[in-house]
């Protein structure tokens, strides 16, 4: 009898490891920390996620968690389809801040697309960025650029940061993407005033 | 249980004749595919066998893109690299000119050889009659489809049947060669496939049933230890645990979801009903228990579980689903059985001794198991370590048939002898039928990458796929897609194929691309293996849930795409007049969008002409809205040289009022190197409105004889 249960519990144990090591994999393992691609100058205030239009009907004009690819590096990006504006709330931060983000138009085609940035307050509007982002006529526009916006927040408060992709001169709105990836935004160090 | 009289010595007349047998089946069955060409992941370990030149403890260490994924090294690749260095010894003698297939495929028959032969001695332990496991194994369709290539699941289950077979003989004999001979082959199975280290704790599991031995437990022990070494230099050279990158793809790829494993269950169950022993076979003698209603219970249930789980496949295939299920769950129902009667307290009515039933269960369900949870989705390779266990106990439960069939008085209308042989017999015609599928799919892809080839005619040619399509295309003298799209340049074509793992190429490259060429590679076959639209899925679920299906379409399609030159080169071209530069855009031509570039009247675009071999440039032109042209209009091609001379050119005029699209072709000479050719485009109109003209879908193709 114990011989018998002795050979039943080896034969258990056996298909148990084997069953065990089958199933290894999926109980083991750290997710991986995410990469940033440069520590931050100042200290890191935090990551930025935009918040998605309110849209009636059809596909949003912006899409987060889409992998892009640019000059071979493939980041996880948000796509903003002109014509668009997108808003993320700042959370009471005050005094100087830089926002820090990678930006890349996501196609080669088209008379190209205007990204303009703003601050809003109850003070008002101010815009703090404007660029002129064109790939189909422009080489170095065909890569992940660097965009580093000076802020000035002032005593805190309510503020949200504006984001308004608009199509080109000849309101040709064709492969009007931009691909937003790594947006955070940084405590400004001192002496520091972005690039 | 010692089924055979004696020790099966190779000098026995008897046993000597089996072996013969045997290997001539094995290599018969060879013969006809020697020079099938490289298939599925063969490419993958060519890549690394060249590599071991430069890197040879280390082969795997090189940067690598795959799928259009790139990766620094591969060094967490699914498996270790014995075949890679049993290729790279190959490479340095045979070299690898076009044709010479036949030379590693000849080599690479040695693995079934040796696991057709080593199944022989194992089975001796196990039934009367070894011969009939063997031939089947040789017989069976996976084995034979898997046998033709240079993959590591042959030389695998080759290394692990050595290893099973040396070390049960070992035990019991206590020959100390085959404790050694036990160890090498188990170190060369877990050198060529990780999982095979699982068989460790079967082997340990035999051992410690006959009562132990230090000369077992270092037969077992001296792998490990290897291996142990082996990784801990990895972990050195590359600075981390290699089998935690395996892991983490593994688990990437969402292999434990409720979804995944009902998959890979599905599969499992029509790899086994199709491809171990034709499925007619498995439903007359398994499906005989209770008067052939089990058989009957679980074809009915099959039907209403094709319904439920593809109810979109065609009526072909619903069948072919329905059979393997129910073949498949068969075999299923009946090991869970015999591994439910070898657990039972004394472990017999199995025909086989206490020790060897609950092995052979284990065996047949650690791999089962292997197969749903180790591995990211089904494929028939996979069920390779289950057959050998499946095959004893089928036989043997063929040997009991036939002795009890002689005692009753009514006999089945197939007998247990006809099964055996039927068995045999039929599963050779139906592998081979299989195996020559498999033979056809693969020679599509040296057609397709001289086709691709041909098209592209020397100028630049980018592909992005896998397996014989990347092999055949990179010797034709095609390159990888970089990493890095911004080095592909106007003019380049890129060829992708529909079936094997096309990439999926960026939006900037993809905007700026339009299809030149389609090729539709139809086979000499109508049996699939692989999806070619059927829901065939021998290699992988993630064409399909069958094994193999039926179609006389194309089974693979190529797609040959060109970067437009006048596209991407813009940023660089020099231009004059018109009041806004030229941008990229679309027209419709036909109703279908084409990239274009997109011109104010007045103005001139002269691109660098750079492309190293001679072509034909052919454009559209006309109103960028495709409208009729209110005032005349002119467009112009010219090639112009260093010294301002016009080398060729063509024109068009559209009279005021006249629509629709011109077509303008020049032949261009190749540019020398040092000499300056320009690509000029002028487009003019007169009159006040002055629509925006647009050169679109331009083409540089070949020049022709």
């Amino acid at each position: 009898m114990s011989r018998l249960w002795m050979e039943a519990r080896v034969g258990a144990g056996t298909l148990c490891l084997l069953l065990c090591a089958a199933l290894w994999p999926s109980a083991c393992g750290t997710p991986r920390p995410a990469v940033r691609d440069r520590p931050p100058e100042g200290e890191l205030l935090g990551g930025l996620r935009l918040a998605s239009p309110v849209q009636a009907g059809g596909e949003s004009p912006l899409r987060p968690h889409v992998p892009v690819r640019r000059a071979g590096e493939t980041r996880d990006a948000t796509v903003l389809i002109a014509p668009v504006a997108a808003s993320v709330a700042l959370g009471g931060e005050a005094g100087r801040a830089v926002l820090e983000c990678l930006t890349a138009p996501v196609f080669n085609m088209g008379d190209g697309f205007l990204l303009e940035i703003s601050l809003r307050r109850a003070g008002g509007r101010e815009t703090v960025c404007r660029r002129y982002y064109d790939p189909g006529r422009k080489a170095s526009d065909r890569a992940w650029i660097v965009l580093d916006v000076p802020l000035e927040l002032g005593e805190g408060g309510a503020a949200e940061l504006r984001f308004e992709l608009s199509g080109g001169p000849q309101g040709d709105l064709t492969a009007d993407w931009l691909a937003l990836a790594s947006v955070r935004l940084v405590r400004a160090a001192a002496g520091s005033a972005g690039r | 249980m010692q089924a055979f009289t004696q020790v099966p010595s190779p000098g026995s007349a008897r046993v000597r004749g089996e072996l013969v047998l045997l290997l001539l089946t094995v290599i018969l069955c060879g013969l006809p595919f020697l020079g099938q060409p490289f298939h599925m992941d063969d490419n993958f370990y060519m890549d690394m066998a060249r590599n071991v030149r430069v890197s040879p403890l280390f082969p795997n260490d090189r940067p690598y893109g795959f799928g259009g994924e790139y990766l620094g090294d591969m060094a967490s690749h699914s498996h270790p690299p014995l075949v890679t260095y049993v290729l790279a010894l190959l490479q340095a003698v045979f070299g690898e000119r076009p044709g010479g297939e036949w030379r590693y495929h000849a080599v690479f028959l040695v693995f079934p050889v040796l696991a057709v032969l080593s199944f022989y001695f194992l089975a001796a332990l196990f039934i009367e009659r070894p011969l009939w496991p063997s031939l089947m194994l040789a017989a069976s369709p996976v084995f034979q489809v898997m046998s033709h290539n240079l993959m590591t699941d042959i030389p695998a289950l080759a290394f692990v049947l050595a290893a099973v077979a040396a070390f049960l003989w070992a035990v019991e004999t206590g020959r100390g060669i085959l404790y050694a001979a036990a160890a090498v082959s188990l170190f060369s199975a877990m050198f060529t496939s990780y999982q095979a280290a699982l068989l460790v704790l079967l082997l340990a599991f035999y051992l410690a049933k006959r009562g132990g031995s230090r000369a077992g437990s270092a037969a077992l022990a001296a792998p490990c230890l290897a291996m142990a070494a082996w990784l801990g230099a990895n972990y050195v050279h590359y600075g981390r645990f290699i089998l935690l990158g395996t892991v983490d793809y593994v688990r990437s790829r969402d292999f434990a979801s409720l979804g995944s494993l009902a998959t890979k269950f599905v599969a499992l169950l029509q790899y086994q009903g199709w491809l171990i022993v034709f499925p007619l076979f498995v439903i007359c003698f398994f499906g005989r228990s209770a008067k052939g209603r089990l058989a009957a219970l679980l074809i009915l249930t099959s039907i209403y579980g094709a319904q439920a789980m593809v109810p979109v496949y065609r009526l072909v295939d619903k069948a072919i689903f329905v059979v393997g299920a129910a073949a498949g769950a068969l075999v299923m129902l009946r090991m869970a059985l015999f591994a439910r009667q070898a657990f039972a307290r004394r472990g017999d009515g199995t025909g086989f001794g206490c020790t060897e039933g609950r092995f052979l269960a284990l065996w047949y369900f650690g791999a089962a198991a292997a197969c749903l949870s180790l591995f990211t989705e089904g494929s028939a390779r996979y069920v390779l370590p289950l057959v050998p266990p499946l095959l004893l106990y089928y036989f043997r439960q063929l040997e009991m048939a036939e002795v009890s069939e002689y005692r009753r008085a009514g006999r089945p209308w197939l007998r247990a002898a006809a099964v055996a042989s039927g068995s045999v017999v039929v599963s050779l015609a139906w592998g081979l039928a299989l195996a020559r599928a498999d033979a056809e799919f693969a020679r599509v892809y040296p057609r397709l990458a001289r086709a691709a080839a041909r098209a592209a005619g020397g100028l630049p040619c980018y592909y992005g796929g896998e397996w014989g399509f990347r092999y055949y295309l990179e010797q034709a003298g095609c390159r990888q897609l970089p990493r890095d799209q911004s080095r592909v340049t106007g003019g380049s074509f890129i060829v992708t194929p529909r079936l094997a793992v096309p990439y999926h190429l960026p939006a900037d490259l993809s905007s700026m691309a339009a299809p030149v060429a389609e090729l539709p590679m139809v086979p000499d076959t109508a049996l699939r293996l692989l999806g070619g639209q059927t829901p065939a899925g021998f290699y992988s679920t993630g064409w399909g849930l069958l094994p193999f299906s039926v179609s006389g379409g194309p089974l693979e399609t190529a797609e040959i795409r060109q970067v437009n030159y006048l596209v991407e080169r813009l940023p660089w071209a020099e231009v004059e007049g018109g009041g806004i530069r030229p941008w990229p855009g679309y027209v419709a031509i036909g109703g279908v969008s084409r990239p274009a570039v997109l011109l104010e009247p007045g103005t001139r675009v002269a691109y660098g002409w750079e492309l190293e071999a001679p072509a034909r440039f052919e454009v559209w032109c006309g109103p960028a809205d495709g409208a009729q042209a209110m005032e005349a209009c002119e467009f112009e091609v010219r090639l112009r040289d260093g010294a301002g001379e016009t080398r060729a050119r063509a024109r068009a005029v559209l009279d005021a009022g006249s629509s629709g699209w011109r077509h303008l072709s020049l032949a261009l000479p190749a540019a020398q190197q040092g000499a300056v050719l320009k690509l000029e485009l002028r487009y003019t109109a007169g009159g006040g409105r002055r629509p925006v003209g647009a050169f679109a879908d331009a083409v540089v193709r070949p020049a022709g004889p």
